[in-house]
């Protein structure tokens, strides 16, 4: 029997879906699992009991709430499916501010109709046995991860910054360059899109491990305000351990 | 004995080489120079001042499969392809020349090597170069071919015979110049003593430098990727959604990395980063001249240039030549 796999979606842009549709081995994987459960992909969808679920976006309402509960419950894995499942994403921003004056400035009158919930990465809500990160996700790195698991291997994390794919591409480094860039503490096998496009990296995929914070920060602050430095650990991964607290202003 | 060529010449000798290689040179992107394929020679930056990544981005690719599972069937996937650097620095070429050194029987270095062509050209050394120190400013036949710059001109010395089957053709004057020696000669900002220096790290294992040092140093794994020396590798299978379809891909490692001394069990040899960074100059001046005879650096000071947090290779060396 295949495995059954659903893929659900929260507050959240798709991106990362499509990043999935994107893959150049999406046939082999539409051959060798059943989806039972993908909205973005699929007319017809029913719950059951998954093998595993993958969950894109972030948790801001109480429905979001109790689905990723259910979803749990009904899944042997659970894997989190981009910077708002990881890390609360660009929605998350909110989370800093005040969310009555925002939702005001958007919602007008409607506004006290708009629930919004203090948000948590998926993590902090249920058990997330894999994280799949970046915004969007990079298609190669869901290939790996679903490779894994029809292997029956454990998926690795990275372990490299994302200077590491920016610097084998020959870049210029955007510090150098007196550009405020996230990029030496930031988890990298992104293929760092960002610097190669001449922006430097905003940190999307969150904290590598063992990241160089003290000395990334005093280096930052040579360069760039505090100001920029609060916004640029603020802008993807904004509830990812590290980036919370420089986020938070504590630089 | 060099043989003169006139700079408008090399024009032709590059289009010769062209005929039969893949032909790599610096070239100007932005503000900087990189190492490119090159079709046509007026691209070339003969006057560079060094570029991002050094030759080890064609000989040592960052990411390279080196099997694969193609439908269950094995394939080997030694490379095949005929490259010529064009205007190389020394120490670069020299680089080369002590990578031979370790992949001497590595099959799909050599694949490549095998088959190599190195034009060597003059520098003019800048403020972070130290190749003097590290014995890599004199020409050795790491270069096929080297010109050296002779006012507007350059005269040619070839090193080796496929150097030579170039020498000998229409562009270079007939008459033979006597040079007994070819090297860049220059003062260099920080002389080092750098076989002293690479015994006093032992004897002086935890000197102050180390921690702060570690302390500046982001490992962002730059230096390590920009020098034309460091090349520790990891290998990584790869499975494409079916089992019996995949690779084995070599990749570029760092030794900065909290990763890279990690083993099975999850144990750790190098923990903190002070003894991550000490152990690029372990393995660069002591352990590697043990082995070898040369440090694993020639000194073109590209781990200085590209350095975000403006560490300074020679400082924490000269902290270390005391005693």
């Amino acid at each position: 029997m295949k495995p059954k796999v659903a893929i659900f979606d929260l507050t959240d842009c798709e991106g990362c879906e499509v990043q999935i549709v994107n893959s150049k081995f999406i046939d082999r994987i539409l051959g060798g699992v059943e989806f039972v459960n993908f909205r973005l992909g699929q007319r017809v969808n029913r719950w059951d009991d998954f093998d595993v679920a993958f969950v894109e976006g972030a948790v801001i309402t109480s429905e979001e709430l109790e689905l990723v509960k259910k979803i749990r419950e009904h899944s042997k894995l659970v894997i989190a499916l981009g910077s708002c499942a990881c890390f609360g994403g660009i929605a998350s921003i909110n989370n800093f501010l005040d969310i009555n004056e925002g939702k005001k400035y958007v919602y007008g009158e409607n506004a006290d109709k708009i629930e919004f919930l203090y948000i948590k990465p998926l993590p902090e809500i249920i058990k997330v046995d894999f994280m799949i990160r970046g915004c969007p996700i990079a298609t190669e790195d869901f290939e790996r991860v679903v490779s894994d698991l029809f292997a029956g291997r454990i998926p690795k994390e990275h372990t490299r910054p994302v200077c590491m794919d920016c610097k084998s591409k020959g870049n210029p480094c955007q510090l150098l360059k007196g550009v405020a860039c996230a990029g030496p503490v930031a988890y990298g096998g992104c293929g760092a899109p960002c610097p190669t496009a001449g922006m430097p990296c905003d940190g999307c995929r969150g904290p590598l491990e063992d990241p160089q914070t003290t000395a990334e920060l005093e280096l930052l602050k040579k360069i760039a305000s505090k100001d920029d430095i609060v916004r640029l650990f603020r802008k993807f991964a904004p509830m990812a351990p590290i980036f919370k607290d420089i986020g938070g202003g504590k630089l | 004995m060099g043989k003169r060529i006139k700079k408008e010449n090399l024009k032709r000798l590059f289009d010769d080489i062209s005929k039969e290689y893949k032909v790599i040179a610096p070239v100007k992107r932005g503000e900087d120079y990189v190492l490119e394929e090159v079709k046509d020679f007026s691209e070339v930056a003969l006057d560079y001042p060094t570029t991002i990544l050094p030759a080890k981005k064609f000989i040592l690719p960052y990411k390279e499969p080196i099997f694969a599972l193609d439908g269950g069937e094995f394939k080997e996937l030694i490379p095949d392809e005929k490259i010529a650097f064009f205007a190389l620095h020394m120490c670069d070429a020299n680089a080369i020349g002590r990578l031979d050194l370790v992949f001497w029987n590595d099959p799909y270095y050599q694949a490549r090597r095998e088959k190599m062509l190195i034009v060597g050209i003059s520098c003019k050394p800048i403020e972070t170069c130290f190749c003097k120190s590290t014995g890599a400013n004199v020409l050795t036949n790491a270069c096929d071919l080297f010109l050296k710059a002779d006012g507007e001109n350059y005269i040619g010395f070839s090193m080796t015979e496929k150097g030579r089957k170039f020498l000998s053709q229409l562009y270079f004057g007939p008459e033979t110049v006597d040079v007994r020696e070819v090297k860049i000669d220059y003062d260099e900002k920080m002389h080092l003593d750098i076989y002293t220096i690479g015994r006093r790290i032992l004897e002086d294992y935890n000197n102050p430098v180390w921690e702060q040092t570690a302390k500046r140093c982001l490992a962002c794994t730059n230096c390590t990727l920009v020098c034309p020396l460091c090349y520790c590798f990891d290998v990584i299978d790869e499975t494409f959604i079916v089992p019996n379809e995949g690779q084995r891909v070599r990749c570029w490692d760092s030794c900065l990395l909290l990763s890279f001394a990690r083993v099975a069990g999850g144990h750790n040899f190098r923990k903190d980063l002070k003894a991550r960074y000490r152990n690029i100059y372990t393995h660069k001046f002591k352990t590697f001249v043990d082995e070898f005879g040369v440090p694993s650096c020639v000194g073109c000071g590209r781990c200085i240039t590209f350095c975000p947090a403006d560490i300074d290779m020679r400082e924490t060396l000269s902290k270390l030549g005391g005693a």
